[in-house]
């Protein structure tokens, strides 16, 4: 049952046949705040002490998405990079490579137009669209309503396509098991210094467009070293979405980390 | 950009603290920033100055409490200061070193009025 409210909800929900995080909309009457104990300024001026993480309310849903998605056995890739890196071409070169073989749900941010949308669902695989107008990012919250859109599956993989930004996304949890940076070989080898807070937190970096190595000046070991010097532990891999190459690495690793998040639950009732 | 969203999130926190508490307007909020925390404190500013119009931040003085960086060395296993997040130990030069303070982003108090303290109301003009 719901702590905050009573209401039943054990870590999500199946309303209208879909799987749905559970959050609440009145989170104004839930606030984790501490009461006011500061004395009153004179006159009906007054201190309060209020002790919040500005980004609790964003981490808590993350949090909610998070549990929903564990008790469902479903793996989260939250997909980060500069416009233009790559992600929809990788994902329709996954969807392409899967078949079958693993059953995939997208949610595409982008500021406006449904085109990303739209190229993933020609391949066949449920997508939903996610207009941030003047955002930069996504957040935890607009993902557990795009959840609600999708019909979600026990042991599916869910890959949220972030909105190609390299600095805002980088603070806001959507609740996602693994983070993973794209990094074209297009965009300069120093690319992790300059934007050092979201290449620290990726779990794997995609080294994209690799087939045009060729014909540019990039230096590899350079970009390998900058990127070690902000994420020691990052796992790194390099592929062509254009030619293939590399492809199968990138999907064994998704298999892995599909076996990693463990057995399928069955739905609840 | 964005902060402007993260002046929302603080809005957002601030227009439930005033129905909570009962208050109608907030005189000064005060803020904790690390400077570790990815936020930029003139971009923070000006989101403020921009997204307050109308809200119960409208006439808030906007006080930012800096709080400066460390870290943990591994090399040193000490603690060092850090000016910005992946720099290098200025002790002994090594890299990898921990964030360990200066990431906070928090609200920590408002002075706020109300008009049933004083048992009038203070009304504008003259």
């Amino acid at each position: 049952m719901c702590v905050e409210c009573g209401c039943g909800s054990q870590g999500g929900e199946k309303r209208h046949g879909r799987l749905l995080p559970h959050h609440h909309h009145d989170e104004g009457n839930h606030l984790d705040s501490h009461d006011s104990h500061g004395p009153k300024e004179g006159g009906n001026r007054r201190r309060i002490s209020v002790e919040q993480d500005i980004l609790s309310k964003n981490n808590r849903l993350a949090r909610d998405n998070r549990d929903f998605f564990r008790a469902h056995g479903i793996l989260v890739l939250n997909l980060l990079s500069s416009p233009g890196s790559g992600k929809t071409t990788l994902l329709e070169r996954t969807i392409g490579a899967l078949g079958d073989r693993l059953p995939l749900a997208v949610i595409e941010g982008d500021q406006e137009t449904s085109r990303d949308a739209d190229r993933i669902r020609r391949m066949g695989v449920p997508a939903v669209q996610i207009n941030t107008g003047a955002g930069c990012h996504l957040d935890a919250h607009q993902v557990a309503h795009a959840v609600g859109e999708l019909s979600l599956l026990p042991g599916m993989v869910l890959v949220i396509e972030n909105v190609g930004n390299l600095v805002c996304p980088a603070l806001f949890d959507l609740g996602e098991t693994v983070r993973v940076v794209l990094f074209s070989v297009t965009e300069g080898e120093d690319k992790p210094l300059k934007y050092p807070r979201i290449f620290r937190d990726a779990d794997l970096t995609l080294l994209t467009k690799a087939d045009l190595l060729p014909h540019l000046d990039f230096e590899w070991d350079m970009a390998i070293n900058a990127l070690r010097s902000v994420n020691p532990r990052g796992e790194i891999l390099s592929l062509s979405s254009r030619t293939g190459e590399g492809m199968e690495g990138w999907l064994s690793w998704l298999s892995a980390r599909r076996a990693g998040v463990g057995t399928v639950p069955d739905l609840p009732a | 950009m964005h902060e402007l969203s993260l002046v929302m999130n603080l809005l957002e926190i601030c227009e439930a603290e005033a129905i909570r508490r009962g208050f109608e307007r907030i005189d000064r909020v005060v803020l904790e920033v690390g400077v570790l925390s990815g936020v930029s404190v003139s971009a923070l500013t000006f989101g403020f100055e921009s997204a307050v119009r109308g809200t119960v931040l409208e006439f808030a003085e906007l006080e930012i409490r800096e709080i400066p960086g460390t870290g943990w060395c591994l090399h040193c296993e000490e603690t060092v200061p850090l000016v910005e997040p992946f720099r290098s130990c200025p002790g002994c030069g090594a890299s990898g070193v921990l964030p360990t303070g200066g990431t906070e982003f928090r609200l920590c108090e408002l002075i706020v009025s109300d008009n049933r303290a004083g048992g009038h109301s203070v009304q504008g003009g003259g």
